[in-house]
């Protein structure tokens, strides 16, 4: 009598978390993996739906449609380029601002809570911000030009030419991105423990040793963690590419997400689109688990 | 001066860059909205030179209705919490103290979710709204935000109500408290610090949140901040002043309540990464 208590009140207490499970989420899922296989038009969904077979991924990967297939290949690229640059940039830095805060003796908490800014603020507001610092009389220009640096003056605005629009859009990135990763760097190096080091310093190790046998190993799962939030982040990239430049100048800056929102919601093709999603989607996790097993692999 | 003094300061001139460089847009934006709109460009110095034109914040709160949207802004980001905080919690603590048949499928099934990001199930997700009927309401955000922040929260809620001592359960159940009791008024007080690091993740989150109501919401009423920021920018040239005043109001709220709770903020981050 009691245990049947127990499974009903178990029931009743997860039913909440689940009714809404199913209706947003799985649902929503399976829905979204059904779309992906079928001709929709926009105004008139469920009852046009045609079986298309592997034709919507047709159209993006193997040129069914010559010119989505190439916006696809470039946005991915550009994805791809992206995921690069963080991982060569913010990794790195983060690293080092986490062990320059665990080794300053003042104001440790206050920079910390100055670092966190650009994570909080990571909003429309700031973009429209560095929107106005690339701009043509900007301050990114300005300055160039007071230092005497004219030749490096991007005249149409960092983000209006084409050679400058993506790193444009990295530095930017960079920025956001380095709080989430260097939390975690702190979180890491304050759970190493103190003594180990005391004793290592006894046993006269050195420096190099003391980093690759006391503090690397505590670091390793957490750099596997940082590059795997780093690509995914990166393959997930909109708000500030939307808000920032909407993929151009000549689809210089465009992304994976920015096309298939454009594909759905701008041309209607929701179906070619969704399937642009999965395909992405299934490209990140294999990136991921990659990484996560070089990682895991090296002593 | 001795070799480590010199360290120290090398240190800290690093650290006072790097910090110029997290702060230089957030004081831009507020130096642009207290200037005109032609001296935006033009000055070389952050804060106007001349006067501070505070009025503007004034046309932009009562004339261009930031009020109206700073209130949809609190509307949705509220009951996001709400929900996120009770349901999950009430939730993890079957999950954690309860036991039926098919608890762990049911628990990793539902923290399986979490790998699929948000646009992929965007498209499905506007045509389920559709077919809702709420499409162009705030309850067609705050459902899906609610449930995006499931996994995290059932996960720290139930991982919160697993350190909790097992005594204090049995004992409850001694003097005869009803399941739902025990709940309510013994592990959700004691779990205060769990809510606050899922109320301030959360917060920021479905307070920035951007394509989610770009894709549901097309009535202006019903607009947020971030798309109220975005109406600013809609006509033929750019008041600069006017949209950083708007920008400002928008995420002044998401830094205010940063500052007070950053602690529990930092945790999250530091939780976060520990479940993936």
């Amino acid at each position: 009598m009691n245990k049947r208590k127990e499974m009903v009140a178990g029931y009743a207490m997860i039913a909440p978390a689940i009714l809404l499970y199913l209706m947003v989420g799985l649902v929503t899922l399976l829905f979204s993996i059904w779309i992906a296989f079928q001709h929709v038009n926009a105004g008139s969904l469920i009852s046009s739906a045609k079986f298309a077979g592997f034709d919507n991924f047709k159209d993006f990967l193997w040129g069914g449609d010559s010119v989505a297939t190439g916006m696809f290949f470039s946005a991915i690229k550009n994805n791809l380029i992206i995921a690069a640059s963080l991982i060569v940039i913010v990794i790195p830095l983060s690293l080092v601002l986490a062990v320059l805060l665990q080794n300053i003796r003042w104001f440790a908490k206050g920079f910390r809570t100055i670092f966190l800014i650009p994570m909080v603020t990571a909003s429309v507001a700031i973009f429209y911000v560095w929107q106005g610092i690339y701009d043509p009389a900007g301050a990114l220009n300005t300055t160039l030009s007071a230092f005497g640096l004219d030749a490096l003056v991007a005249k149409n605005g960092w983000l209006g030419e084409i050679n400058t629009a993506l790193p444009a859009i990295i530095a930017q990135t960079c920025w956001g991105a380095i709080p989430a990763t260097l939390i975690l760097y702190v979180a890491g190096l304050q759970s190493v423990d103190t003594h180990l080091y005391e004793s290592a310093d006894i046993d006269g190790a050195t420096a190099l040793q003391k980093l690759l046998h006391i503090t690397w190993p505590v670091l390793r799962p957490i750099t596997a963690i940082a590059v795997i939030m780093t690509i995914n982040g990166a393959m997930q990239i909109f708000d500030n590419i939307w808000l920032m430049t909407k993929g151009g100048p000549a689809g210089s800056t465009q992304v994976v997400n920015v096309l298939v929102y454009q594909d759905a919601f701008a041309s209607g093709k929701l179906s070619r689109a969704n399937a642009m999603g999965w395909t992405v989607f299934l490209v990140t996790f294999l990136f991921s688990l990659i990484s996560l097993k070089a990682l895991r692999s090296k002593t | 001066m001795s070799n480590k003094s010199l360290k120290q300061i090398t240190i800290m001139a690093v650290l006072i860059v790097w910090s110029a460089i997290c702060l230089y847009p957030l004081l831009w934006m507020i130096g642009a909205s207290l200037k005109n709109s032609q001296e935006v460009m033009q000055s070389y110095s952050l804060f106007p030179s001349e006067t501070w034109h505070w009025g503007i914040f004034v046309d932009v709160w009562n004339k261009l209705k930031f009020f109206k949207y700073f209130t949809n802004s609190v509307n949705v980001t509220f009951f996001t919490l709400i929900g996120v905080n009770f349901i999950y919690s009430l939730g993890a603590f079957a999950f954690a103290k309860l036991d039926f048949p098919g608890k762990t499928a049911i628990f990793y099934g539902f923290l399986a979710m979490m790998f699929v990001p948000g646009i992929t199930i965007l498209i499905p997700l506007y045509l389920t709204e559709y077919y809702l009927g709420i499409l162009n309401s705030h309850l067609g955000l705050i459902l899906p935000m609610v449930n995006g922040a499931g996994p995290f929260a059932m996960f720290l809620f139930r991982n919160y109500f697993h350190s909790i001592p097992h005594e204090i359960y049995e004992s409850a159940k001694l003097e005869g408290s009803g399941l739902f009791r025990i709940w309510w008024r013994i592990y959700f007080p004691l779990s205060l610090p769990a809510v606050a690091t899922i109320t301030i993740m959360n917060f920021l989150g479905s307070w920035n949140t951007l394509v989610l109501p770009m894709v549901m919401l097309t009535n202006k009423d019903l607009f947020t901040l971030p798309l109220a920021v975005m109406l600013l920018d809609s006509g033929v040239f750019r008041q600069w002043n006017v949209l950083m005043a708007g920008s400002l109001i928008s995420i002044a709220p998401v830094i205010l309540v940063f500052f007070f709770m950053q602690k529990y903020y930092i945790q999250g981050l530091s939780s976060g990464a520990i479940k993936s």
